[in-house]
């Protein structure tokens, strides 16, 4: 199992927050129509990501990374502080299942998250070098920020019942 | 003079009755190059001219059945014909048939017997106009769709413009209110401190200066935590940190910090101490700020000698915590606008109030962080109840492989979509 060493340090990711590093870190986290993406710069041999909610952020509340547009520049920003130019990144992207029973106002959430990496990413000219989006069940992802290996595990429970302890009514993440 | 498109010829209809004069304007049209159509009749022209689409018509007045003048006014009526220009043949025209030639939108004539080089030089002269007119005209369409085009774009700029103004006019509130938020507290510090180094004080004036000093301090600190607090949420640096937490204490020390202010404002705070030592696994410190947010929210809009009510229970395996004020209350409309950024309302009682508005935004951010949400239950003049919702928090798990069940994909980078 390629960067699975015991001693790597392990971070799982909540939603709505970033992680990037020039150590070598095991970034876990759980999708469900929520969508993580995966910036590698090849030549540093470091990475991050982000793990967002919903697509855009229009304004309501604070803009912090729940919303994909806020996530990804500031992902983008933020392996542009550890020294990465944004011309040799590659991303990965994976999530956004399709989340049923949330309400209208939630409707395809998981394939406008999915949409708006592919689009802001390719505003940003970062090529998707891999993805794993859409389908009815959640996902696993580890993300190895040395290597830039992603392992994707298919969750056999439908994304909303994600055992990430969000109440009813609220998008699984 | 703008040459014909190379490669097709301009086509010519001619609607002539007498054959003999069709033939000689044949050669002579065909001799300059211009591809001929004819027509004997008015009814035929009318229907080799919807047919072919010549660039120039000449018309005979003196037809059978329908007249070079009905012709025409048929030809002005069709609006993909009318555009082509009719020049009339005739023997002798008055004035007035001139005239209405001209009325009935004819752009010009030729009389028998006809002077060739005179008849060459005026069709010239009409199809290089009909040319530069479609010319012209696309020109035209391609302007007309530009101009949509920067119509559009131009509305969107002003759109984006407007916001940026806003953005940039909530920032200046923004600063402006935290520039009192720290200076008023500051200034009774200092003012305090002086007084402390001047004179030797009285062992209650001490205690009293110490209070206030403490008050003063913690208010600072509360509004500089939420502005940290929502720079760490809006950088996505914020993590819940899980532990049992006991609840109780929480809202204890929340409604500790904020008994200073209460207290000048001579509101109750009554707190509903859950019934046993409620333990729950939550991030304590953003608990905590959240309650804070909503108590100081409650006690700076509620009327003096009301009372704000604190209470903390479990439902449904998840943590419900309810901030209850006898206050002014939120309208239905505003309850949309509360959470946004450095939001106040302008209504009466509020203009009183400079809060950075930011305590409420973080709140909110904080509850979707640990996957809770917040709800409002207010009317203008009936008091408000915030009541939040967290699940059971779990800490990030850091197993590895555990979770997967079977299926696993690699994406390393050699990996081509």
């Amino acid at each position: 199992m390629n960067g699975l060493a015991i001693d790597t340090p392990r971070r799982f990711l909540t939603p709505c927050t970033i992680f990037a590093s020039k150590e070598e870190h095991l970034i876990s986290t759980l999708l469900g129509s929520c969508v993580a993406v995966c910036l590698w710069d090849p030549v540093k041999q470091q990475g991050g990501m982000n793990h967002y909610m919903l697509p855009l952020w229009n304004g309501d509340g604070l803009p912090t990374p729940k919303f994909g547009n806020v996530a990804i520049d500031q992902l983008i920003q933020r392996m542009q502080n550890l020294g990465s130019s944004k011309e040799r990144l590659i991303a990965k992207v994976f999530g956004g299942a399709n989340v049923l029973d949330t309400g209208p106002g939630h409707f395809q959430i998981g394939e406008r998250n999915a949409m708006l990496a592919q689009e802001l990413l390719g505003k940003h000219g970062i090529p998707i070098k891999a993805q794993d989006v859409g389908g009815p069940f959640g996902r696993k992802i580890i993300f190895n920020t040395q290597t830039g290996v992603v392992m994707v595990g298919k969750l056999s429970k439908s994304a909303e019942e994600l055992p990430n302890g969000r109440p009813r009514g609220v998008p699984a993440p | 003079m703008i040459a014909p498109p190379r490669g097709e010829s301009e086509k010519i209809l001619l609607i002539e009755d007498m054959e003999i004069l069709r033939q000689t304007l044949r050669s002579f049209l065909g001799d300059l190059g211009y591809s001929v159509i004819e027509a004997a009749s008015g009814e035929d022209g009318l229907e080799l001219a919807q047919k072919d689409h010549p660039d120039l018509i000449l018309l005979d007045i003196g037809l059978p059945a329908l007249d070079g003048f009905q012709v025409c006014e048929r030809l002005k009526a069709v609006p993909n014909l009318r555009e082509i220009p009719v020049l009339f043949l005739s023997g002798n025209l008055s004035t007035a048939d001139k005239l209405r030639a001209f009325q009935l939108g004819a752009v010009d004539y030729v009389t028998k017997p006809f002077q060739f080089d005179e008849m060459e030089a005026r069709i010239r002269t009409h199809l290089t106009l009909q040319r530069q007119k479609r010319m012209l005209q696309e020109k035209q369409t391609v302007l007309l769709s530009a101009l949509f085009d920067a119509k559009v774009l131009n509305s969107k700029l002003i759109d984006m413009n407007e916001r940026l103004r806003d953005s940039e006019a909530m920032k200046s509130g923004f600063i402006a209110h935290m520039r009192n938020e720290i200076n008023n507290p500051l200034n009774a510090i200092l003012a305090l401190a002086e007084e402390l180094l001047r004179s030797v004080l009285s062992p209650e004036r001490l205690r009293q200066i110490a209070g206030i000093i403490h008050g003063e301090a913690s208010h600072l600190d509360f509004q500089l935590r939420n502005v940290f607090c929502a720079a760490e949420l809006e950088a996505g640096e914020a993590t819940p940190f899980i532990t049992n937490a006991e609840i109780g204490s929480i809202l204890r020390n929340v409604a500790d910090s904020l008994s200073h202010v209460a207290q000048m404002k001579d509101i109750q705070i009554r707190l509903i101490d859950p019934p046993d030592p409620l333990v729950f696994p939550t991030d304590a410190a953003k608990t905590h700020l959240i309650l804070e947010n909503l108590l100081a929210n409650a006690i700076e809009f509620s009327p003096q000698g009301k009372s704000v009510e604190l209470c903390a229970r479990i439902q449904d395996d998840e943590l419900v915590l309810d901030v209850k004020d006898e206050g002014i209350g939120i309208s239905a409309e505003d309850q949309a606008l509360i959470f946004k950024r450095f939001r106040q309302l302008d209504t009466g009682l509020t203009r009183a109030h400079m809060g950075p508005g930011l305590g409420l935004s973080v709140t909110k951010a904080l509850l979707e962080l640990m996957g809770g949400e917040i709800a409002v239950d207010s009317e203008p003049g009936q008091g408000s109840r915030f009541s939040c919702r967290i699940p059971r928090g779990q800490n990030p798990e850091t197993s590895g492989m555990e979770a997967f069940d079977g299926n696993l994909f690699l994406f390393d980078d050699t990996e081509e979509m």
